[in-house]
């Protein structure tokens, strides 16, 4: 069994009365794109707080590579590139001076260390050509989007062997949304590792390998995109009420009359056949995917 | 080379600040030199002139100048310093402008801006989160301000004492040894940064930068009435060395020419700028350990 990069173990935050976070477990290891999935409040930004060691945990504990995200925390973020979600930079640098900033806090820290965590001028300059970035534009004229692209290029530039991306396509053009995209696509090939938190489905299912989907505070789902592919969903309209017992009840996911769903994996022979006995008015088989899982999660919710 | 790196960031940031406080405080310094320059060479004159003429014996000029002071001219005698300065001096009068509450207005101002500035400001502008995002000990943000201290504060108090030395210097103010400003440039430092790391204590709990400016300021304000009343009124004095204004004694410095002056109405001496500077220091560590321990905020 692979080492994971990052653990959490019954990871907990609470602010007085309220759970932000409740017992959450993962593992996620080396190469592979993770995606966090959640409404407003699920939970999403309270743990990557936590991983980057900005909150410490009411209880359970997190690790990068078997460093305590609270006690170690510099430690975690000299391996981790972070993108924030709500993104202020200083506004009376310019993009490269703001890039030399970071890139001599994280120099500074990086000495010594195997494996190279410090990310190259030349990575940010092909950055930024590659997002149509003028590094030389005072911080403060650039558009919301253009600061978005900076950060992205000092978060990508950073050589570190984990990312955590906080809704990192917001403000992006749909173009840039690709070229991200391709770009995660890319460093997971060379063997980094994404905790990609957003909203947008469509991209998770695009480029992640799991997702986990948390849920008031607690993780309700960690799913391969793999097997949900394989996942389906059968909608059956029967003529008049059934006079045999329904089979497959542990996969009815929807019940209502004359209407019945079931969300099955592998084969769907079983149900089929028996299918075919039946006074039947109307049979729907579609790709149940990420987003039929995050309805059935959040649907009473969102 | 993570706190020099940070540190060089901050002076970027408060460079321009800096040179408009140096000057503000070097114009005052000039104008606080011309000003004593006309108290020696014209008014006092004067007054001696027409008290001669007036045949007043020392008594009676005495209980005239006593008289001047009564009431709510009290509170103007003790800020200018009381029984230690004489008018035909210009030695004294001039040390008027080194205590004077402008200057204590413009330190606490700068104390305050960038205590506040410092923590709380970062997090309320959310620039905290991109900082402590790279591989930074929080403990480390806390100590490159205090070493932004030790280069701004001695630049802050050395333009006052430069404008002290030109207007001396120009005006042929007789009486005026230069030693006994050094020990006050002392003390002005040491008040700005006993100001910052009390402010700082406040920015490592905080959120928000006005907030905590003003709780602070507020604070200070309390604490500069109690001092000055606490001069006027008995009842009020063994408060005063609670407060950081009664730290504050650059005139004494300069009139009695050493480290330790002897306070009025106190039976003993203190050291006001070690006093000063250690009140910053424990301001800053203390800083660092709360803000090291706390949960940050997320940006509002």
């Amino acid at each position: 069994m692979k080492e994971p990069l990052l653990e959490t173990h019954n990871l907990t935050k609470h602010y007085g009365p309220v759970v932000a976070l409740d017992n959450l477990t993962l593992r996620i290891n080396p190469g592979e794109i993770v995606g966090l999935l959640g409404p407003n409040g699920s939970g999403k930004t309270t743990a990557i707080r936590l991983l980057l060691g900005f909150l410490r945990p009411t209880a359970g504990a997190a690790r990068v590579w078997g460093f305590d995200c609270w006690k170690h925390s510099v430690e975690v973020r000299l391996r981790t590139a972070y993108l924030p979600g709500e993104l202020r930079l200083y506004e009376n640098l310019t993009g490269r001076q703001l890039l030399d900033f970071l890139t001599a806090l994280r120099a500074a820290r990086s000495r010594g260390l195997n494996g190279g965590v410090l990310g190259s001028a030349w990575d940010a300059e092909q950055l930024a050509k590659r997002f149509a970035l003028n590094l030389e534009q005072p911080i403060r004229t650039l558009s919301s989007g253009m600061k978005h692209k900076l950060a992205l290029v000092s978060v990508l530039s950073a050589r570190t062997p984990l990312l955590i991306l906080d809704e990192p396509t917001n403000t992006l053009d749909p173009a840039m949304r690709e070229e991200l995209l391709e770009l995660l696509r890319s460093l997971r090939d060379a063997g980094r590792t994404v905790v990609l938190s957003s909203h947008v489905l469509r991209e998770v299912e695009a480029v992640c390998d799991r997702v986990a989907i948390l849920r008031q505070g607690r993780l309700a789902a960690l799913e391969r995109l793999t097997d949900l592919r394989e996942c389906r969903r059968v909608r059956v309209r029967f003529a008049r009420p059934c006079a045999q017992k329904v089979p497959l009840e542990d996969a009815i996911v929807e019940q209502d009359g004359l209407q019945c769903s079931w969300l099955l994996r592998g084969s769907l022979h079983p149900l089929l056949s028996w299918l075919a006995q039946q006074e039947v008015e109307d049979v729907r088989v579609e790709a149940a995917g990420l987003e039929l899982l995050y309805r059935q999660i959040h649907g009473a919710t969102t | 080379m993570t706190i020099p790196a940070l540190a060089g960031k901050l002076w970027r940031d408060w460079r321009a600040p800096l040179i408009l406080a140096s000057v503000v405080l070097a114009a005052y310094e000039l104008l606080w030199c011309k000003i004593t320059d006309r108290v020696y060479r014209q008014v006092m004159p004067l007054v001696n002139e027409v008290f001669e003429l007036a045949r007043l014996t020392p008594w009676a000029i005495k209980t005239l100048e006593k008289r001047f002071w009564e009431g709510p001219g009290q509170i103007v005698y003790a800020l200018l310093g009381g029984d230690l300065v004489d008018l035909n001096d210009p030695a004294t009068v001039l040390t008027i402008g080194y205590v004077h509450p402008f200057v204590q207005f413009v330190l606490c101002l700068w104390g305050v801006g960038r205590g506040s500035a410092a923590l709380a400001g970062e997090l309320e502008r959310g620039t905290m989160e991109l900082l402590l995002a790279q591989p930074i000990s929080r403990r480390q943000i806390v100590y490159a301000h205090l070493l932004l201290d030790l280069l701004t504060l001695p630049l802050l108090a050395a333009s006052m004492l430069s404008a002290t030395a030109l207007g001396v210097w120009l005006l042929a103010l007789p009486g005026v040894h230069i030693r006994g400003y050094f020990i006050a440039a002392t003390n002005l430092i040491t008040f700005a940064f006993a100001i910052t790391g009390f402010t700082l204590v406040a920015s490592a709990l905080g959120r928000s930068r006005w907030r905590v400016a003003g709780g602070v300021l507020l604070v200070l304000l309390v604490m500069f009435l109690v001092n000055l009343f606490g001069q006027l009124w008995p009842a009020l004095q063994p408060y005063r060395p609670a407060t950081l204004f009664f730290y504050f004694q650059p005139q004494l410095h300069i009139l009695q020419n050493t480290w330790w002056p002897r306070i009025p109405n106190f039976s003993w001496s203190v050291c006001p700028p070690l006093v000063l500077s250690s009140i910053g220091l424990v301001g800053y560590i203390l800083a660092a350990e709360i803000f090291h321990r706390r949960d940050l905020p997320a940006p509002l």
